[in-house]
């Protein structure tokens, strides 16, 4: 294919240099990401650091509005025995957030009262979810 | 309705069967010539989807809750351009589109290029009509003609958010996008499986890929604004699963179009032509996928559905096949070897189709390392690694437009980059005097300045030679000229329709300024010389058909900018309440409407986060969003090039293109 040396070795340099931009790119990772029963059994290592909760909305214990603050647990996609208190601060959750649907936390583990201080739920789009039941 | 529009996918399904089994073996028999029977196949699946989606369509119109899907996505309260819209709502409608633009592009493909592919159709067909069965058989599985009983009084409509103009073109074009590629893949295919490696299935391919690539920029253009107009988040792209299956393949589309034609004009790199062909593809498929099934971490799925092992056989078939075929064939793929050197349009076209290419690939990582870790990559991590890439690729646009074919005169090249680098070197000193000087903004607008002047270098230095050469006008020599090259100056405008988008990311991004606070009435805040004055909120409520209660809050705000008044502005938000009884049972946001006051410089961007009934405080986020509208204008630009682009291509060929 690139039978030509000068375009070998153009692509080559070309190549490395995006290999460096992919290392350093790469230095600035990103959020740990769990469903609430693999962050409940790390909870002790990961208390304070930033990470994404996924869960199901407990029907059983509607959200509560108060003020600019939210209440609500989320349930173990896998089994609805396991579940996680969430506070909530910030912006009225999004229109995917509903009770008994999925919805992804951002937040830190606040182990004084147990609870997960939840600071972002993180967006669908909404063109691509199931519809509303 | 549910009996007939099933009926339709379930034939379409065997006349698909039916067709592959009549190309492949009776073409086989007469000697390349495409058998009658393959001939009515393509067309009665074309003919069956059509009817498939003209059953949705007009169920959707005339509010036939029989059916499940139209009972999801409409009511009778939806007004008609979003019951039209209710065709690609939902999962399995989007899936019925798609297959139905491929079903087409079979048909227009066999009816137009017949003629001048005759060897390449059976199997270029018989790779459309799989790539359609596909869809059916993901039809089967998540039906749109489900039925629904006992039948409701209404259905329960389209979401809010997606009641946009902007949600009204951006799926179709992006669907039709991915499902016009499913043709240069296929003449690929067909091109390697047979050894024809010669430039006819390029010269076909090309058209279409021209078409995929118009779509797919407009469609991801347009997703960006509906994103920006009403998701209400202040921005417009995420680095999201579904955007980077959307921007993934166009960007493959791009560099096959490059690739494409330094194949056709220098018989170079045929091999990278056909692996970007072949990927571009895959890429559309695997992205369907990947938002279609419950990839962990992605935010943005259609929730889990049976489909996800329909999807990997099919997307191990295609990657099997297309690497076997790339190996076993590749004695017979010839490339030229030019004594083209690198600073030549040789060069900068497989450079930038290059660092297309190595820019997929780390988005690709990205959006798929969620999958296999319980890592999500920073936004940070696109940004950083595409940044340096996307500003490469545009100043290669730059370099491409002022060197020769082959070999560029050196000592030329330097002069006519003279104006363009002065020029860029201006509008440095002139951003950096005025206050701009973050190098990620400076180095991006000296880019972009140098590039749109070496292009319009190049354009006033080709109608001047021609008003010379031809003793015409300008006016005159600038529109014969136009009209008689137009594949090239489709693709000038396209370039400066790419600079003037960067134009608009690099503002918005290296200088957009956002303030959040909780705000007592009475309150300001000022932010870039606008201040906003909280004048509380006004709410009311409204019981809806589904016994919820809808509470609409809207917000009353005064804006001044450096002290004159420029008027108000009602952001708002809709909650939804469930009660049992009197105790709620569930809440949530039905809506959010952002409000915008816009001008070429800047975006005046606030958000109602919320609202504290009882004390009447309101959350508020202030955004100014510098060049924004630049990303909208660029996407006109984009349109306007890409037609001319289009309809140059579509023409016979050899004109201007040899």
């Amino acid at each position: 294919m690139f039978k030509h040396k000068k375009f070998i070795i153009g692509g080559v340099i070309v190549v490395l240099a995006a290999l460096v931009l992919g290392y350093v790119g790469f230095m600035g990772v990103g959020t740990y990401y769990y469903n609430v029963g693999e962050f409940i059994a790390k909870e002790s290592t990961l208390s304070g650091k930033t990470v994404r909760v996924s869960g199901i909305v407990d029907s059983a214990v509607p959200p509560v509005k108060d003020g600019f603050t939210y209440r609500f647990t989320l349930l173990d996609i896998n089994d609805a025995n396991v579940k996680l208190e969430v506070v909530y601060n910030g912006p009225t959750p999004p229109d995917t957030f509903k009770v008994g649907q999925q919805a992804v936390v951002e937040g830190k583990f606040n182990p004084a009262d147990g609870v997960f201080d939840g600071t972002g739920i993180i967006v669908k789009c909404a063109s691509k979810q199931p519809a509303a039941k | 309705m549910s009996f007939l529009g099933n009926a339709a996918i379930i034939l379409a399904f065997l006349v698909a069967i039916y067709t592959i089994a009549s190309a492949l073996m009776d073409s086989r028999k007469n000697k390349y010539g495409f058998p009658t029977n393959a001939r009515f196949g393509v067309f009665a699946v074309a003919g069956l989807v059509t009817l498939a989606v003209a059953v949705l369509l007009i169920s959707l119109l005339t509010h036939n809750f029989s059916l499940k899907y139209v009972a999801d996505y409409s009511s009778r309260g939806t007004p008609f351009l979003y019951l039209v819209t209710g065709l690609w709502a939902g999962n399995p409608g989007s899936l019925l589109f798609w297959g139905w633009i491929i079903s087409l592009s079979g048909a227009v493909l066999l009816w137009r290029s017949d003629k001048n592919n005759k060897e390449l159709m059976p199997d270029a067909l018989s790779v459309v009509m799989f790539t359609v069965i596909l869809f059916l058989v993901l039809l089967f599985i998540d039906s749109p003609f489900k039925g629904l009983s006992p039948v409701p009084a209404d259905g329960i409509g389209l979401k809010p958010v997606l009641q946009n103009i902007g949600m009204v073109f951006h799926p179709p074009l992006l669907l039709a996008g991915y499902a016009l590629f499913t043709v240069p893949f296929a003449l690929a295919i067909s091109a390697l499986f047979n050894r024809k490696i010669d430039d006819v299935w390029v010269t076909t391919a090309k058209r279409w890929a021209i078409a995929a690539f118009l779509l797919l920029g407009l469609g991801n253009v347009l997703g960006m604004w509906w994103a920006y107009a009403e998701l209400g988040w202040g921005g417009y792209w995420a680095w999201d699963p579904v955007e980077n299956a959307g921007l993934m393949p166009w960007l493959l589309v791009t560099a096959f179009l490059h690739s494409g034609m330094m194949y056709l004009r220098r018989g170079m790199f045929k091999t990278w032509t056909f692996i970007l062909a072949l990927t571009a593809f895959w890429l559309t498929i695997f992205g369907a996928f990947l938002t279609r099934s419950d990839v962990k971490g992605s935010v943005h799925t259609f929730g889990q559905t049976p489909m996800t092992p329909v999807f990997i056989v099919f997307l191990a078939i295609t990657l099997v096949g297309s690497v076997w075929l790339l190996l076993d064939r590749r004695k017979f793929i010839k490339s030229a070897i030019g004594d083209d050197s690198l600073v030549s349009g040789t060069g900068t076209f497989v450079a930038v189709s290059l660092l297309l290419a190595i820019s997929t690939v780390f988005i690709f990582i990205g959006t798929t390392l969620p999958v296999f870790t319980n890592i999500i990559p920073a936004k940070s991590y696109f940004n950083i690694v595409n940044l340096p890439l996307f500003l490469l690729i545009i100043a290669l646009a730059g370099v491409c437009v002022l060197v020769g074919w082959k070999v560029p005169e050196l000592k030329q090249l330097g002069k006519k980059l003279l104006l363009p680098l002065a020029v860029g070197i201006l509008v440095v000193i002139a951003l950096v005097v005025g206050g701009v000087n973050r190098w990620y903004a400076v180095v991006p607008f000296f880019i972009l300045a140098a590039v749109l002047v070496a292009t319009f270098v190049k354009w006033s230095a080709d109608v001047a030679a021609r008003m010379r050469g031809k003793k015409e006008n300008f006016a005159v020599a600038f529109g014969r000229l136009f009209m008689a090259s137009r594949s090239r100056y489709g693709g000038y405008i396209i370039h400066i329709a790419i600079v003037v988008l960067a134009l608009g990311i690099v503002g918005s991004s290296a200088y957009k300024t956002q303030v959040e606070k909780t705000l007592n009435v009475g309150d300001t805040i000022t932010l870039n010389g606008y201040t906003l004055k909280y004048n509380g909120f006004d709410s009311s409520s409204a019981p809806q058909n589904d016994g919820s209660v809808w509470l609409t809050v809207v917000a009353n705000m005064d804006i001044t900018y450096n002290g004159k008044a420029i008027g108000s502005i009602h952001p708002s938000q809709v909650l939804g309440f469930t009660y049992s009884g009197q105790t709620i049972t569930n809440m949530s946001l039905v809506s959010n409407k952002v409000a915008i006051r816009s001008n070429l410089a800047r975006d005046f961007y606030v958000i109602f986060e919320d609202f504290d009934g009882t004390t009447n405080q309101g959350l508020v986020m202030v955004i100014v969003n510098p060049l924004v509208e630049w990303i909208w204008i660029g996407g006109v630009l984009l349109l306007i090039g890409g037609v001319v682009s289009f309809s140059a291509a579509t023409r016979n060929l050899t004109t201007d293109d040899k």
